[in-house]
């Protein structure tokens, strides 16, 4: 069966002044990937996914669902930033930040194949669905600022979900969580690609999840170093050593010791 | 002393306070919540520098302050667009406006009245047109609140996440900057260009300390300045004391007294 392109990079450049973050980047995404961005800590992933979000400028073209890159488009597409930050005093329950994102001006055409959320939901209905996948409706009337990482992690894949987007990426959301809430997160994560549909590009730092739960892997190593099957990036030991230990001697350090090979 | 609201002075003042209270706790909710408290502070300086255009001209001063400032609050999110950070944008908003004041004040031959006025506040001068012309822009200011109130809230939530989930972020907060440049501009009659930050920050503090979600946090901001502004105007009155001055110490005793309460409960509840 022949599966629709989600996402299409080409010749994707991003710089920050003189230094180039990402360097000609192409790659496609079908529908109901659950893609691994593997790479080291300033390989390029983050800058990779703002720009195909349109929040840095680059060049190169972004293509979502077979269109060239609209801000529509964002509309059916959820993104989990590696770091959120808000007025910690911000007024609001964990019920209330899922549901501001329904908006008029943010929810999703509803001519969608897979759903989360139904058109015909109400909005309370909607955000209750989403916070039960994410396992936070018992602490809906929480205030936001009182909850910890893992928690907030999973709040915000709720306020993407219940826009009921087509495509979710998520850049490094399992860092800093304890390993009880990355469990938890990986399986909610599989649950809304297999049972949702939902198609997801996510950045991940462990190689035994990224072979556990992806069928595709990107690696950045600020060009694309492999673009493939899971399988295929696992069995070749060079590529993985190049995407995990990226010039870590080179890389500025702000602590004191030796990286001895 | 009930008698009092038979003036029809005090009847103006006290609509007029009620409505500036209502639109200054819903502007300042979004932008103490934004970390951008001093907003205000930078706009009614922008707008001293109006009153001082309008002053020097000819041209009554609170409609050329309502240009100046509206021009001004464009200019400052402009900056902040060019991420240059909020509190460096309002200080050079803020002496920007000032210094044309100061220069325009000086050549006119100092200080007026009227200019005082709106440095202090006239609440108790506020004639017919003028509360009119208040009911009738805040009015418009808090319709337009109402209607962009999630799209707003999600940008003063993350501004980041709202963009990517389609909502037009740069145009809106243009808009809202709009706004607050408009209610600072109204406000100016109550409390004067100088006090103008207490009615936009302080019921907002005092308010989030009840914890009832964002739009009650507003709803209940704009029932402490109300109260404040309803107490100041009787007080001052009756004890022949400035109102603006009176007002905006109500404002910082009902502050003191929530968060003192808070931690006397906090400590009997831990």
């Amino acid at each position: 069966m022949q599966l629709d392109t989600i996402l299409s990079v080409n010749d994707l450049w991003v710089n920050y002044g003189t230094k180039i973050a990402v360097e000609s980047v192409s790659y496609d995404v079908q529908e109901g990937d659950l893609v691994g961005v593997v790479g080291a800590n300033g390989s390029g992933k983050s800058s990779m996914f703002k720009a195909i979000l349109g929040l840095l400028p680059h060049r190169g073209t972004v293509s979502l669902f077979g269109r060239a890159f609209h801000r529509d488009l964002l509309r059916s597409v959820g993104y989990v930033p590696q770091k959120i930050s808000f007025e910690p005093m911000f007024p609001a329950t964990v019920f209330d930040v899922v549901a501001m994102a329904l908006t008029r001006a943010t929810l999703t055409p509803t001519d969608r194949r897979h759903g989360i959320v139904d058109s015909d939901m109400s909005n309370s209905e909607k955000v209750m669905k989403c916070l039960n996948i994410v396992r936070m409706w018992g602490l809906r009337h929480r205030r936001i600022g009182a909850l910890s990482g893992g928690e907030l992690q999973r709040v915000f894949i709720a306020q993407s979900l219940v826009r009921n987007p087509s495509l979710l990426i998520m850049d490094e959301p399992a860092v800093g969580l304890d390993v009880k809430s990355q469990k938890l997160f990986y399986s909610i994560m599989q649950e809304a690609n297999s049972e949702y549909g939902i198609t997801m590009i996510v950045s991940l730092h462990n190689m035994d999840v990224v072979k556990e739960y992806s069928n595709k892997v990107v690696c950045m190593n600020r060009t694309l170093a492999f673009h493939g099957k899971t399988s295929d990036f696992f069995a070749d030991e060079k590529l993985l050593g190049l995407c995990t230990e990226y010039k870590l001697q080179d890389r500025p350090h702000p602590h004191e010791h030796s990286h001895e090979a | 002393m009930l008698e009092i609201l038979e003036y029809s002075f005090i009847q103006r003042a006290l609509i007029s306070g009620i409505a500036i209270s209502t639109i200054c706790s819903m502007v300042g909710c979004f932008l103490v919540m934004r970390r951008y408290a001093l907003f205000g502070d930078g706009i009614a300086h922008v707008a001293f520098g109006g009153v001082a255009v309008g002053l020097f001209m000819g041209i009554i001063p609170f409609w050329s302050a309502f240009v100046v400032s509206i021009l001004g609050s464009l200019g400052l999110q402009k900056m902040q667009n060019s991420k240059v950070s909020g509190e460096v944008a309002v200080a050079v908003t803020l002496v920007s406006g000032l210094s044309v004041g100061v220069i325009l004040t000086s050549i006119a031959g100092g200080f007026t009245l009227d200019l005082f006025s709106f440095l202090f506040g006239s609440i108790i001068l506020v004639s017919t047109n003028d509360m009119i012309t208040i009911l009738s822009i805040s009015g418009v200011v808090a319709l337009v609140i109402i209607l962009l109130y999630r799209r707003l809230l999600f940008i003063t939530f993350n501004a980041e996440l709202a963009r990517v989930s389609g909502i037009r972020v740069t145009l809106l907060n243009y808009l809202f900057a709009v706004l607050a440049a408009i209610t600072v501009v109204v406000a100016m009659r109550l409390t004067g260009i100088l006090l103008i930050t207490a009615l936009i920050v302080l019921p907002t503090l005092s308010a989030s300390k009840f914890n009832r979600g964002f739009k009650g946090t507003m709803i209940i901001s704009a029932a402490i300045s109300s109260s404040s502004v309803i107490s100041g105007i009787f007080i001052s009155y009756l004890l022949d004391w400035a109102p603006s001055g009176t007002i905006v110490a109500l404002l910082v005793l009902s502050m003191v007294g929530v968060y003192t309460s808070y931690m006397i409960m906090g400590r009997l509840f831990r």
